[in-house]
């Protein structure tokens, strides 16, 4: 909850020029103890996962499970929360287009045909995508730009995004992680819609 | 503000940016990954190509023992190789159980020499499977060999015996990404591979080209371009720019003092709960009661006037 305050508000907030969902507020120690928790969650769910892929066969269930436990954690909350919602259905889906064709291009130019994945991998490959889209540019993004600002929600995301994916990428892949993280965090933030990430997240996944 | 809206200027040029950012970035790192499947480490050729030949490193070998359990049958078991690029898979009593020391030995080793395979392209190491016992009659074991990201899926995996003639042996489906299984009831050398028409088409990693520009500027044509287009096309879609919230919460010099809510606003409802300079208890409620305390107030302003008139 933000600390209540009128006229001073801005003055106390320190960027008074900012419009006001950019202005970063004045935070308590109980929603910024919920937002540490709630990325520390995410973090050992995205950790869990990938040393369980390790284990010579477990990869299957330990993505199954993991993305599953991400679509929890993120559908916790309300779906106009998380972005989500059917109002503009045609702008979202065009933007996950847009999405997709971003994060595809660099991997088209080298790629003529992607692995051929059984039914099972394509269902696990979803439930990952849907459940960090969920979980961090929707319960995380949206736990963040309630106290701190989009923004700071947008570099918040992205670190965290980045963090979970160091035990399954090697260190070369991380740098387009964080890149394709602030991507999908700045449109979370400019258009508040999720649908247009998880359907980019998604059809990237699927492609690729 | 919790439905969709349509970026601002700045906005747009931000997500321009990022876009451009993040296809640089990936360009730089073959094959262009963000995310997806984890891709396996770089594989460890026994002889690379020539695109794969910097910084190449020697496969390894797997070895694995298999004690006969107390029911006279071995137990199963997997063996795998060190770089996890090859791997054999057996259920129970898969082997026939050893007379002497009622221990199955098995090594999975990468061959250097192998017999021509004539019009196969293999895109694996060839790896020789060996145990000390055979396979039991009428049982099978599960060969599974890992490939590179870098080439193309295999379709097959190809296998020869003593006799030194190369076989199929059909895929099962991947038992994980970028691994190909088949199963097989006699030891042997394994790759995988496809017919070699079939193949050669992997490219190499090649610098930014051609497509990379072109599809930069359909990119930057989408995003630049889309919402304008969209709004054009469907006045109706929610959202507008940031500046413009602020009118649908008159400011506190209001006769009554509190905020007015129309009716028809209420379907915008979420939109500008954020703006509240100026209104103090809004600023205490939650995001999503602030709305409702809005629509109330306007309310009572208007049930009062209503009385007043009267």
């Amino acid at each position: 909850m933000t600390r209540s305050c009128s006229t001073s508000c801005a003055e106390l907030n320190g960027s008074p020029n900012l419009p006001a969902r950019d202005r970063p507020r004045l935070v308590g120690w109980r929603p910024a103890l919920q937002i540490v928790g709630l990325a520390s969650l995410i973090l050992t769910l995205e950790w869990g996962r990938a040393l369980a892929e390790r284990r010579p066969g477990w990869a299957l269930t330990a993505l199954l499970g993991g993305g599953v436990a991400l679509c929890g954690l993120g559908l916790a909350s309300s779906p106009r929360r998380l972005g989500l919602g059917l109002d503009g259905m045609a702008g979202r889906i065009l933007g996950g287009l847009v999405l997709t064709v971003v994060l595809l291009l660099p991997a088209s130019v080298r790629w003529s045909s992607a692995p051929a994945l059984g039914p099972p991998w394509l269902l696990a490959a979803t439930t990952v995508s849907i459940g960090e889209e969920l979980a961090f540019r929707g319960r995380l993004f949206a736990a963040v730009d309630e106290v701190a600002g989009g923004l700071a929600a947008v570099g918040a995301t992205t670190a965290l995004w980045t963090a979970a994916h160091v035990l399954s990428h090697p260190p070369a892949f991380l740098l387009p992680v964080a890149a394709a993280g602030l991507f999908l965090g700045l449109w979370r933030w400019a258009t508040r819609d999720l649908v247009g990430p998880i359907l980019g997240h998604l059809l990237a996944d699927l492609a690729l | 503000m919790n439905g969709a809206r349509w970026p601002s200027r700045r906005a747009v040029i931000l997500l321009a940016a990022a876009a451009t950012a993040y296809v640089i970035v990936a360009g730089l790192v073959p094959p262009g990954f963000f995310d997806g499947l984890t891709p396996p480490g770089p594989y460890r050729w026994v002889n690379p190509p020539a695109r794969f030949t910097a910084g190449n490193q020697p496969p390894l070998s797997g070895f694995g023992t298999v004690t006969v359990g107390s029911d006279g049958r071995v137990p199963p078991g997997s063996v795998i190789t060190a770089d996890t690029q090859a791997a054999l898979s057996f259920g129970t009593g898969a082997f026939v159980p050893p007379r002497r020391d009622r221990t199955v030995r098995i090594a999975i080793t990468p061959e250097r020499r192998f017999p021509d395979p004539g019009p196969l392209s293999l895109v694996t190491n060839v790896y020789c499977f060996r145990a000390s016992s055979p396979i039991a009659p009428g049982h099978t074991v599960q060969v599974g060999l890992t490939y590179s990201a870098y080439v193309l899926p295999p379709a097959a995996i190809y296998g020869y015996g003593s006799d030194g003639r190369w076989r199929r042996f059909p895929a099962e489906g991947a038992s994980s990404p970028y691994t190909i299984t088949t199963s097989t009831d006699r030891l042997g050398c394994f790759a995988a591979g496809s017919p070699r028409t079939a193949t050669d088409a992997a490219t190499a990693p090649k610098g930014l080209h051609l497509p990379v520009l072109v599809g930069l500027l359909v990119v930057l044509l989408l995003l630049a371009g889309m919402p304008p287009l969209l709004r054009h096309r469907n006045p109706g879609f929610p959202g507008r720019p940031p500046g413009d919230v602020t009118s649908e919460i008159p400011g506190p010099t209001q006769a009554s003092g509190h905020p007015i809510a129309t009716e028809s606003s209420s379907e915008r409802e979420g939109e500008g709960v954020d703006d509240l300079e100026g209104y103090p208890a809004l600023e205490d409620a939650p995001r999503e009661r602030r709305w409702a305390l809005i629509t109330a107030g306007s309310r009572q302003v208007r049930s009062r006037e209503r009385g007043r008139q009267s």
